[in-house]
């Protein structure tokens, strides 16, 4: 992107002129920290990758930390491990129903993973995993691989009836089955792109105040204010968005183990 | 208070869940349309076909959604095999 104005050509800049490019989805940049080449294919570890192995870690440390001496009156940390236990048990429970539970430590997981990773990527400088489709649609992927193959096993061939609306006219059916087929396979691309378009819009939005903030001089207070609401607003979508993955994660566990 | 905090979240919850489906369903039927189309070479019928069933797709998955996962249309009640779905939200429905 060229600088937004050029330097007079006397040489001499206006306060503007210094003024800092806009430049909202440069955070976006993936940079190869530790290059790996093996066979033609790029496994470099990236800044992403640091930014996983991070959330990961911080997740195994708050769980393993805050359940080391489980105490009957729980402490800070231990109320904070056991909430996250409850609210997700109680999900699991409320839209997966009987035999949900086994499923627990895969949706608990899946929750923990992107709460950590929207909630990290909130820091200023540190990175948004989340942001980056292809992170989104493997987890995606994951759970339409699961819940497929959960439904093959319960139900065998039963579980094509899945397809095949009920209490259908026959003629219709060779309508509805591609809609409902359809519906199906685009599960995965509505999962992952929800949560990577959510983060993405975000963190370009503040980018972008961010940077008018800074051009704006005395009068980049607005920007500024704006910038302080959305952090808010981000906060919020960041854990809503978690628990929109996880919840639907549940109910196609929910369809998958009970049919319909 | 605390009720009053977690329906919201569950409608906030609800409001970003469908707000993407529709969208997402008509771009994805769409683009495989295209490619189906690239591969067969039957430019443009595949695409046309599977725009209107994403946009099929894409309601069904939006009106499901609202009306809760196992009421919704199409769906198997668990004791009337009747049509007619009932109204209300309620996915634990088929539990009792």
């Amino acid at each position: 992107m060229p600088p937004l104005r050029q330097p007079a050509p006397d040489g001499t800049t206006t306060r503007t002129d210094v003024a800092i490019e806009l430049r909202p989805l440069e955070q976006f940049t993936i940079e190869r920290i530790v290059p790996i080449h093996i066979g033609g294919l790029d496994i470099s570890y990236t800044n992403a990758a640091l930014m996983m192995t991070i959330v990961v870690v911080a997740v195994t440390v708050l769980m393993v930390l805050a359940t080391r001496k489980a105490a009957l009156v729980p402490g800070r940390w231990q109320s904070v491990a056991e909430m996250s236990y409850e609210f997700v048990a109680d999900m699991i429970d409320t839209n997966i129903g009987h035999g949900g539970r086994q499923f627990f430590p895969f949706v608990f997981t899946l929750f923990m993973f992107i709460l950590f990773a929207n909630l990290l990527g909130m820091i200023p400088y540190s990175y948004t995993t989340t942001s980056q489709i292809i992170v989104t649609f493997a987890l995606a992927a994951v759970v339409f691989i699961l819940v497929t193959t959960i439904g093959i096993i319960r139900h065998g061939f039963h579980f094509l009836s899945l397809f095949v609306p009920h209490g259908v006219p026959k003629a219709l059916l060779l309508l509805l089955v591609p809609i409902e087929l359809l519906s199906y396979c685009i599960r995965p691309f509505t999962l992952s792109i929800r949560l990577f378009a959510n983060m993405l819009a975000g963190h370009t939005m503040l980018a972008i105040f961010g940077g008018f903030a800074a051009s704006l001089g005395i009068l980049g207070i607005f920007p500024t204010g704006i910038n302080f609401l959305l952090v808010g607003l981000e906060l919020l979508v960041a854990v809503l968005q978690a628990y929109v993955f996880a919840i639907l994660t549940c109910l196609y566990l929910q369809e998958a183990i009970h049919l319909h | 208070m605390l009720a009053d905090r977690s329906a919201l979240q569950q409608g906030l919850g609800f409001g970003f869940r469908i707000g993407i489906e529709l969208v997402v369903a008509v771009a994805v039927a769409t683009a495989l349309g295209w490619a189906i189309d690239h591969w067969l070479g039957t430019r443009p019928w595949g695409m046309i076909v599977l725009f209107f069933l994403g946009v099929a797709a894409g309601m069904l998955n939006v009106y499901r959604a609202v009306t809760g996962i196992s009421t919704a249309a199409g769906y198997r009640r668990p004791n009337d095999n009747a049509a007619a779905p009932p109204a209300g939200t309620g996915w634990d429905d088929d539990e009792n």
